[in-house]
């Protein structure tokens, strides 16, 4: 979206929805990794700071029935797909109140009833398993369709290949969406790919494959509207690469937040691109935010965040007697 | 703007999923300064990283709870942000969260979660123990309910001053000391643990240079134009004892609990001194590594050690440690042993002797070669069976070719 004002092609209310979201998820991410700090927080956690507009951007275009299948990097995606954050910060913390009471932490929230099939921790094995949901739909011919994160070290993976290739000759409805953030933990994506998109690869599958500005919230918005349709249509998967960059480390233990291995200068330029800063200052400029709107956009916030933050400290852990129970079907 | 003004207490953050404690090693700011939410105000020492710490809120540093040189475990609350007029909530009052710990039972977790012993005393009670640095809970209170006063804190002001006045023996002024911190906190934590459980024996071997400086000599000119890096003699050991340690997989190893794991990969440390300290970056797989590849690892590596840039992967994995100390102008060293390895070894200068050979005095190079072994691993025999490998390959570096 290069031309035209925002208005011609999305409405204030959803503007506005964009911009709470992507500030939620940013304002929940600083928290999380403020109560890691005070070791509140078992386990790591992997930061989506910065890379806010990819989750907000695709999910917006999903419906509460749409399945949605994320990554270790997934606070965002679940909080884009309308997660509750108390259920989400209490899973954080491991209390028995979370999303899987407090087993399964930050790499693994699912919620089934929301179309949330769950974080993964396996490079690339949300592929496979998004791939299936798209099978589900296709055999109870429902119009739902299938947004599915991962990265791009995910790419370079067997189950990219297979998951994409079936994916494609079924025609199934899938939205195969790569957060392309430049490192796979801290091996550069020049040198772990020899072609300049990821994108590339749909050509090999014989689906679309478009690579966009993953920090234009609006660009990332309306792909992934085209790529809806299209799997609703009955018309198969699209490969979308969102390229977009982590303002953090790969997780909370990675040495100096990851600026061992990336250049002081290329994370100044990616700053000046935050897609929260860029589309507020839209918002501001077309006139469809004003400052007493973003000051309750922040309060409302920041109360949220806080009665989540508190709900899970108040939350009473798993006891060790439960340790076993919910792992199989009964 | 209708945010009431809140002080933020700053803690010792948690960098890492294995971090307990962390070394404060320099405050980039002072009590009074005014800061900036995300701009550095501490710089902290993990037993990983140095890093600097970002101010977690905006407004005056008022005060710096723990100081340079201190370790402090993680969520310990080490300074007070708030504005210039703000009272400050009391040091002893600030607890820090009580970390998630895995419950035995919920009544046990309600008594775990108590905070310590509530010390009673008055503000300026309290304000004066703390200018005059006496802990309140080594005081008896003589107030209403063995409430601490300040009658009893000048009391034991008085008792400090007292024993203040003798003065310490043999004290000379001019005497420094330098406290023990950062890197070399850690060199001296685990130098001390490897010297006083690792069983060391030493094995030496002197070793004829003359292949190994030829080899060096053919092959610097072709590699540096072929790759511009320079070859050096610690990359030739690299390789020498990467090829060792596959023919004699048992000094590849380390002890875990009752057991001995041979290592599958052959990963070897090469010590780097610095300015402050000693640090063992690592050449992963350095036997499928040729020697360009070696020494490219090296300039990497002791480039990044330089400008503090090492990251984990570069530190960790060590299976076999190599210190070569010929530069140094040091013919002979026993080196400590890095947990958990099980060897490492020490190479010397080379230094034109005069030798026997064939029944003539010939000057050679020579260089001793030292092994430092965990005897509850190897035996001597073993190892001298290792080490003279090492001597083979050195005297004839063709081998490295079968």
């Amino acid at each position: 979206m290069r031309e035209g004002t925002m208005a011609q092609s999305l409405d204030r209310t959803l503007c506005l929805k964009i911009y709470q979201q992507m500030l939620t998820i940013r304002r929940f991410e600083e928290k999380a990794i403020e109560l890691f700090e005070h070791n509140l927080i078992r386990g790591n956690i992997h930061s989506c700071i910065g890379q806010e507009a990819v989750s907000v951007g695709v999910c917006l275009n999903l419906r509460p029935n749409d399945f949605m299948v994320n990554t270790h990097r997934g606070h965002g995606h679940c909080i884009a797909k309308g997660a509750d954050l108390k259920l989400m910060m209490a899973e954080l913390l491991g209390k028995s109140t979370g999303y899987c009471k407090g087993k399964g932490g930050s790499m693994h929230i699912a919620d089934f009833e929301a179309g949330n099939l769950g974080a993964n921790g396996i490079v690339g094995g949300g592929i496979p398993i998004a791939v299936g949901a798209g099978i589900s739909i296709q055999n109870r011919a429902t119009d739902q369709v299938v947004a599915c994160f991962f990265g791009d070290g995910a790419s370079n993976q067997g189950a990219f290949h297979e998951g994409l290739n079936l994916a494609a000759i079924w025609r199934l409805p899938v939205i195969f969406v790569c957060e392309n953030n430049l490192y796979a933990l801290s091996t550069s994506i020049r040198e772990a790919i020899a072609i300049s998109h990821i994108s590339d690869r749909a050509v090999a599958y014989g689906i679309p494959g478009v690579s966009i500005d993953g920090n234009d919230v609006v660009e990332v918005y309306l792909k992934t509207k085209e790529a809806a349709e299209r799997a609703t249509q009955g018309e198969g998967p699209t490969l979308l690469e969102c390229v977009t960059y982590r303002f953090f480390g790969h997780f909370s233990g990675d040495p100096g937040r990851g600026m061992t291995y990336r250049p002081k200068e290329e994370m100044d330029q990616w700053l000046d691109r935050c897609p929260i800063k860029r589309f507020k200052e839209r918002l501001i400029q077309e006139k469809m935010m004003t400052q007493e709107i973003e000051r309750k956009i922040e309060a409302g916030i920041k109360a949220s965040i806080e009665e989540a933050v508190q709900f899970a400290k108040e939350s009473p852990l798993p006891l060790p007697e439960e340790a076993f129970q919910d792992l199989f079907v009964e | 703007m209708g945010e009431e003004p809140m002080a933020t207490v700053v803690i010792m953050p948690k960098l890492g999923l294995t971090m307990t404690e962390g070394t404060i090693e320099r405050w980039l700011k002072q009590e009074g300064d005014h800061v900036e939410k995300g701009k550095p105000l501490v710089e902290i020492i993990t037993e990983k990283i140095n890093f600097q710490y970002e101010a977690p809120a905006s407004g005056i540093l008022r005060k710096i709870l723990h100081h340079e040189g201190e370790v402090v475990p993680v969520a310990t609350p080490i300074a007070i942000i708030a504005e210039e007029k703000e009272a400050l909530p009391e040091v002893e009052a600030i607890q820090p969260e009580v970390p998630i710990e895995v419950p035995m039972r919920a009544a046990v977790q309600k008594e775990a979660e108590r905070p310590s012993k509530r010390i009673f005393a008055s503000p300026i009670a309290r304000r004066m123990a703390q200018e005059k640095g006496i802990d309140l809970s080594s005081l008896e209170g003589s107030g209403p309910g063995g409430r601490i006063i300040k009658v009893d804190v000048m009391k034991a002001a008085e008792r400090v001053v007292a024993k203040e006045v003798v003065p310490p023996p043999l004290m000379k002024p001019s005497e420094r000391f330098i406290p023990l911190r950062g890197i070399r906190k850690i060199i001296a934590k685990r130098m001390t643990e490897s010297f006083q459980n690792i069983p060391h024996f030493y094995l030496s071997v002197e070793v004829d240079m003359t292949a190994c400086l030829s080899l060096q000599e053919q092959l610097k000119e072709e590699i540096e134009k072929r790759s511009h890096v320079r070859l050096t003699l610690t990359d030739i050991f690299v390789r020498v004892a990467a090829s060792a340690l596959k023919d004699h997989p048992i000094i590849n190893s380390r002890i875990e609990g009752d057991q001995i794991h041979l290592m599958e990969e052959i990963n070897i440390g090469v010590a780097i001194a610095l300015e402050d300290g000693l640090i063992v970056p690592v050449v992963h797989h350095a036997d499928r590594k040729s020697l360009t590849e070696i020494a490219l690892a090296m300039r990497d590596l002791t480039q990044k050690a330089k400008e503090g840039k090492l990251s984990l992967e570069d530190v960790q994995g060590g299976t076999f440690t190599l210190s070569n100390m010929g530069m140094l102008g040091i013919d002979k060293f026993n080196p400590i042993i890095n947990p958990p390895e099980c060897s490492i070894l020490g190479v010397g200068r080379a230094v034109e002797k005069p030798v026997v050979h064939g029944g003539e005095i010939k000057i050679r190079p020579m260089a001793w070669l030292s092994l430092s072994s965990d005897h509850r691993i190897v035996d001597g025999a073993t190892a001298a069976l290792f080490l003279n490998h090492i001597k083979k390959l050195t005297e004839n570096p063709a081998f490295l070719l079968i």
